[in-house]
Order: structure tokens, then C-alpha cells, then sequence
């Protein structure tokens, strides 16, 4: 454990040192969890994932074996289940578009689908909001962008999951059989802490 | 960079709209972040107010969609930021909004406030999703957000239970690059 002498100004509350690092001062609410280097594999998962923040983030910068993948979530809590939804509204340089999905086993995240470039990236960010708790559906809020140099397109939108279960479980998928995520892709899961 | 949590607040089915008081100033930004549902069965938006204030000094813009296609909106001169569609009691059970809600440079005193949302809600395929940008023409800090809810509230229509939002604050110190 790295150990980094703070001022007494970077302390927040007063039962803390002002000589030692607690890493919970510094740290603040993003913690990661996992982080992957997506290498020649149609899905990653996480599992066993602590049930003990407000939120989860997922960041994904990702480059597919070839084009023609997408960014998708799926597999929340080992099931597979018809009772994902999504609505988006994005945007390709020259028209902007809405469009949804329903009683889906999973959540696209880049809305053209099957625009995933096998040499630039395509970056997405997921929130996840209120995961842990066991009596709302889940919301995922999601930004995703893949410009190709003049193509391309950027996306928002939010996907739920028709279930009150606390998501301890997803897979992160290029929805496509044979399509790989190519070198370099990663996949970083962080969680959002509340309380102090 | 780095994000603090400042405070929560939860509904417990009787909360009328959640409220942040003596924010601290020491942040850059703050974010909210918040799951709600409004027991009203109208439509509804999610809205905000600052700084016990209910001056019409509010203009915004949205880009959005419903699901078939993009649409645009903005408004001028409103007493409350006027955020995304909450999700409201003629949604199935258990159907809740999502939002971020940004509030940059919070602590200003010398410029006008603008904040951006992302959010909305998704009922099986119908629903909506929006970025927001809305401006705030007042130049002082914003020390307390006590009005954080659906437009319809009063009366009967609260926050269903399980309505949920956390302010946080992000610090532009150095100490999150390690240097």
C-alpha cells in the first residue's frame, strides 16, 4: 500500500491523520472493482459483485475481431430472461433518431447495432443505478460513441431490467457469434459509494 | 478529480420532494444522481429549484426520444428547472426513473448556473430518454437544492417509496492524479 502525506487542508473530517493516507480520503465515492483487457472473446462477465454501494459505473473502450459487433449487456444474474427493455436517442452526423426495444434478454449500448469498429475504438459508459436494492426495477443510464472519421454515431439512453433482484451478475457482450473483442479492448467496473 | 458523497436522501412513500440544505462550497461541481417515481398518474416532469428560490429565472433545452423518433425542446423564463419525464403511477409497478444531473461550478459567485441532465425512464419499450441543459440566471452560489421532485407535487402525489437521490461533490484538487 502506497502511503502519501496529505495536508491538513485535504482532510475532510477531523478524526482523520494529516499525515497518512487513509485511502478512503482520496479514494472518494468511484471505486474500481474489476478492470479486464478484453482479448479474443465474445463475453466477459462480472460476478459476485459487492452489494454495497448506491451505484455501478461499467466504462468499456472496445474493439471488435471484426466489424460488425455491437456493445451489449446481458446475463444479469446468470439468466437470460425476456424482461430487458431499452429506449435511446442518438445521433449519426446527419439525422438523430430515437428508437426502443422490449422483451429482450439484453441492452444495446450503440444504437446502429453492428457498428463496432475493428480498428477504433468504440467507448460506452453504464450507470446502474440503485443495483443493490430489491424492490425497484433496474434503471442503466448509457452514453456510447464511435466515430469512424466522418461516420460513426453517438448514443444515449437508458435499458431497464423488469426485476426487483439486486444485480450481483452481468456479462458484457459483443452479441454477435464469432465476432471477438479485439486487443486493447478493456473493461473497467466501478462502484459508486454513498454514506460517508 | 475525485467525487464525494455529500448526502442521501430516501422516500419512504411520504416525501413530498428530497432537499439538500448547507451544501458545502468546498467542491468544483456536484452531481445528483437519482432513481424517483411520483405516485401522481398525470404527466409529469422531474424538476429542481435552488437556493429557496422560486424565480422565474430558469431557461432550458432537451434532446430526446420516446422510442420512434428525436425531438427537441426548450422554455424561458420558468420558476423551476424543468428536467425529464419522471415515471409516474400509471407506469407498471416498480417502474422508476433514472437520472445524473450535473451542476457545474456550483460555488460561483460570478457566474450564472447551468446544469445538464441525463435520464428518463423505460417501461418496456415505452418511455423517454433526454439530455437536459438548463440555465439558472443568477450568479450566486447555489447553497441548497430544496426543491428536487415531480412538477404535480402536493397534496397526495409524493415521492412513491424507494425514490431515491445522493449529491456529490467532485474536487478539482490535485491529489486524485497523485501529484
Amino acid at each position: 500500500m502506497a502511503i502519501r502525506r496529505l495536508s491538513t487542508a485535504s482532510i475532510k473530517t477531523g478524526s482523520k491523520s494529516n499525515k497518512i493516507w487513509d485511502q478512503d480520503t482520496q479514494q472518494g465515492a468511484i471505486v474500481p472493482i474489476a478492470s479486464y483487457e478484453l482479448n479474443w472473446s465474445e463475453v466477459y462477465g462480472f460476478t459476485n459483485i459487492p452489494q454495497i454501494y448506491q451505484d455501478l459505473m461499467v466504462v468499456i473502450s472496445g474493439v471488435n475481431s471484426q466489424a460488425g459487433g455491437s456493445i451489449a449487456i446481458d446475463n444479469f444474474n446468470g439468466t437470460s430472461t425476456a424482461n430487458r427493455s431499452f429506449i435511446y436517442v442518438g445521433g449519426n452526423g446527419s439525422t438523430a433518431a430515437s428508437g426502443k426495444n422490449s422483451n429482450i434478454d439484453y441492452i444495446a449500448l450503440a444504437y446502429t447495432g453492428g457498428s463496432v469498429s475493428n480498428t477504433v475504438p468504440t467507448v460506452a459508459i453504464a450507470h446502474f443505478i440503485n443495483y443493490a436494492n430489491t424492490t425497484t426495477h433496474k434503471n442503466i443510464i448509457f452514453q456510447a460513441s464511435n466515430d469512424l472519421a466522418g461516420t460513426g454515431d453517438t448514443t444515449l439512453g437508458i435499458g431497464k431490467i423488469a426485476s426487483t433482484a439486486a444485480i450481483s451478475s452481468f456479462n458484457i457482450t459483443t452479441q454477435v457469434p464469432g465476432i471477438y473483442w479485439g486487443n486493447g479492448s478493456r473493461v473497467t467496473l466501478y462502484g459508486i459509494k454513498a454514506g460517508a | 478529480m475525485t467525487m464525494h458523497w455529500i448526502a442521501g436522501q430516501t422516500s419512504t412513500g411520504s416525501t413530498g420532494v428530497f432537499s439538500f440544505t448547507n451544501i458545502p462550497q468546498t467542491f468544483q461541481h456536484l452531481q445528483i444522481r437519482i432513481t424517483a417515481r411520483s405516485t401522481y398518474t398525470g404527466a409529469e416532469n422531474m424538476f429542481m429549484r435552488i437556493n429557496n428560490s422560486s424565480s422565474s429565472w430558469w431557461s432550458g433545452h432537451a434532446l430526446g426520444g420516446q422510442g420512434t423518433s428525436a425531438y427537441a425542446a426548450s422554455y424561458t423564463s420558468n420558476s423551476y428547472a424543468d428536467f425529464t419525464a419522471i415515471a409516474n403511477g400509471s407506469q407498471s409497478a416498480n417502474v422508476f426513473s433514472a437520472a445524473i444531473i450535473d451542476i457545474f461550478d456550483y460555488a460561483s459567485t460570478t457566474k450564472n448556473k447551468t446544469i445538464k441532465l441525463i435520464g428518463g425512464f423505460d417501461n418496456n419499450g415505452s418511455g423517454y430518454m433526454e439530455i437536459r441543459g438548463a440555465l439558472a440566471l443568477t450568479t450566486g452560489a447555489i447553497t441548497d437544492i430544496h426543491q428536487l421532485g415531480g412538477t404535480a407535487v402536493g397534496g397526495a402525489n409524493v415521492l412513491a417509496a424507494g425514490s431515491r437521490a445522493d449529491l456529490y461533490g467532485i474536487t478539482s484538487n490535485p491529489i486524485a492524479t497523485g501529484a
